[in-house]
């Protein structure tokens, strides 16, 4: 009964895994998406000082896509590894 | 620099440039993109911990979301913010600049008729040499070097400035009229707040009449004629526009015996047919009425909200190339060509869906609730800023106002006169809004895709009017539509074959 369970628990969470990497493949290509919708290269007409703490504010934006992205990325190549040795083990 | 689009109305408060919303909007889809992001990284599968490595990296995904989420907010929020506070400023100038303007024409006004008693004689002298100025050939003359003068001085009339000041003169017309009339000051606030100011349409007539008296901007009939094909071609096609520059392309240029009209027909065969109608700018800069209908007496009878010959025969025009008052329309003009355009529109004689104008001083002229009107205006444009400031939005003031400095680009560095009026500048800045995703451009963009559907090609006729200048003398005795007073006029259509030796048979008055 025991083995069973833990048979059970280990094919579930081989199902959410793989569930899981399918998700993250969309949300890999979404955040590359969305990477190239962020403005660049604009002479959006400021004054100087303002244009700068803007443009300043868009570098900031786009790092923080992209750790989302590379978090993602991680996260989608950690299932890659997780599926492998489940597999493996099974 | 060159390449800005200053974008205000629209529906909207905010004024910024072209560029700037365009950032907004991007930001805004990157905002909406890491909102669905994150509600994804907050539902199963991914809120399970099946793997600590997956767990560990999502827990950091989770986080820079947020924190990229927080940022694009931030950041659309202040783009947008600062495309009001330039709204609010400019339309605070605005308020500033109209105030000060009437305030200024109301006291000239008033003080004005208190000179001419007081100093009878010398404005007597005045007028008389005026008057020889209008009249006789020394005084055309003299006018000429005024001419002249204008063309030695070109960047007087290529002037952001000049056109700005031009904007509230033309606005303040009539409080110099209340001023003559010694209207009390606070009478003349209660009919501004009630919105009873005179306007456009009382100066105007003022102006044609005294100018009438002096034998100027004498309004007459029309007659319009199709404008023949050359002998022999196939019947003149066009593939649908695609944008402004499509449109812009296609604007009648001034030619002796060319085309003022052309008109599109899309849908041939069917129900649903859909028209364009693309009207020409002034083609006779005299103030006197020739043959040409597209004069300076045009201009001024449709900026006023007058009678207009140019109008008239547009209209005749279209309904000669078929248009029923049913069948959708769109228009499309150039200087004179945008105010037929809006009146046309604004007169609801047909069933217009949207109006592009450009270069054309029509800011006075409401738009009707449910038609499309872009209307693009150079900065320094001193012609297009004759229209005045532009109206409330209650006011029927919701056309989307597109403008533009050109003074860097204009080659010869203004030297010639008009320079920023020019077609080929205006169809340089259409290119630019073609190039444009800002939201209110590219709704117009989609107007002119969602009227002409899957029709593809459309048939092509152009047209021609002249005006019927008859010999004064003593007003007919019978008809209706003869004559030259201010405010009649009539218009007629000849076949190409008629074309050139029909007689001018009048329909009867105009407006």
């Amino acid at each position: 009964m025991i083995d069973g369970g833990a048979d059970a628990r280990a094919e579930r969470e081989l199902a959410v895994v793989r569930r899981q990497r399918e998700e993250l493949g969309r949300l890999v290509a979404r955040m590359g998406a969305l990477r190239h919708e962020v403005p660049r290269d604009g002479t959006v007409y400021w004054k100087s000082a303002a244009q700068r703490r803007y443009l300043v504010r868009l570098e900031r934006l786009d790092d923080l896509l992209e750790s989302a992205a590379a978090e993602l990325q991680g996260a989608l190549a950690a299932t890659g590894t997780a599926l492998a040795h489940r597999e493996q083990t099974a | 620099m060159s390449d800005d689009l200053l974008l205000s109305g629209g529906g909207s408060t905010a004024v910024a440039t072209e560029e700037l919303l365009e950032h907004a909007q991007d930001l805004e889809r990157v905002r909406d993109g890491l909102e669905a992001c994150r509600a994804r990284l907050a539902s199963w599968p991914l809120t399970e911990d099946a793997d600590a490595r997956v767990t560990n990296h999502l827990t950091w995904a989770r986080g820079a979301v947020e924190d990229a989420l927080l940022e694009s907010t931030s950041l659309v929020r202040a783009l947008r913010r600062s495309a009001e506070r330039y709204g609010a400023l400019e339309r605070s100038l605005a308020l500033v600049q109209r105030t000060a303007g009437e305030a200024a024409a109301y006291w000239a006004g008033v003080v004005l008729p208190g000179l001419v008693l007081i100093h009878g004689p010398a404005v007597a002298l005045a007028l008389a040499v005026g008057a020889v100025t209008v009249t006789s050939p020394q005084g055309r003359a003299a006018a000429r070097g005024v001419g002249v003068w204008l063309r030695d001085n070109p960047a007087v009339v290529n002037n952001a400035l000049v056109a700005s000041l031009a904007r509230t003169a033309v606005s303040s017309v009539d409080d110099f009229g209340l001023g003559v009339l010694r209207v009390p000051p606070p009478t003349r606030r209660l009919l501004e707040e009630q919105g009873l100011d005179l306007g456009l349409p009382t100066a105007g007539l003022v102006v044609t009449g005294a100018a009438g008296a002096a034998g100027m901007l004498r309004e007459t009939r029309v007659v319009v004629h199709r404008v023949p094909e050359p002998a022999g071609s196939v019947p003149a096609v066009a593939a649908a526009p695609r944008g402004f520059a499509d449109l812009a392309g296609r604007l009648p240029r001034a030619a002796p015996d060319g085309a003022q009209v052309r008109v599109e027909r899309y849908g041939e065969g069917t129900a649903d047919r859909r028209f364009i109608v693309y009207v020409g700018g002034t083609a006779d800069a005299s103030p006197r009425s020739t043959s040409d209908p597209w004069d300076v007496t045009s201009d001024v009878g449709a900026v006023t909200g007058g009678d207009a010959g140019a109008v008239r025969a547009t209209e005749q025009a279209m309904r000669a190339a078929g248009v029923g008052p049913d069948d959708r329309v769109l228009l499309a003009g150039y200087s004179l060509g945008g105010i037929v355009a809006r009146d046309i529109a604004d007169r609801g004689s047909f069933a217009v869906d949207g109006v592009l104008s450009l270069g054309s001083p029509v800011g006075q002229i409401p738009v009707p609730d449910g038609v499309s009107a872009v209307s693009v205006e150079h900065n320094e444009d001193v012609l297009a800023a004759l229209g005045g400031h532009g109206l409330a939005d209650e006011d029927g003031g919701h056309a989307l106002v597109v403008r533009r400095s050109v003074a860097d680009e204009l080659t010869d560095g203004g030297g010639t006169l008009f320079a920023a009026h020019g077609l080929d500048r205006y169809a340089e800045t259409a290119a630019l809004l073609d190039e444009s995703e800002e939201e209110r451009i590219a709704g117009f963009r989609s107007t002119l895709s969602t009227f002409l559907g899957d029709r593809e090609q459309g048939s092509v006729t152009e047209w021609r009017a002249e005006r019927v200048v008859e010999a004064p003398g003593p007003p007919p005795s019978g008809g209706s539509g003869g004559g030259f007073g201010v405010g009649v006029g009539g218009a007629a259509v000849v076949s190409p074959a008629d074309a050139g030796r029909s007689g001018p048979e009048g329909e009867g008055p105009g407006r």
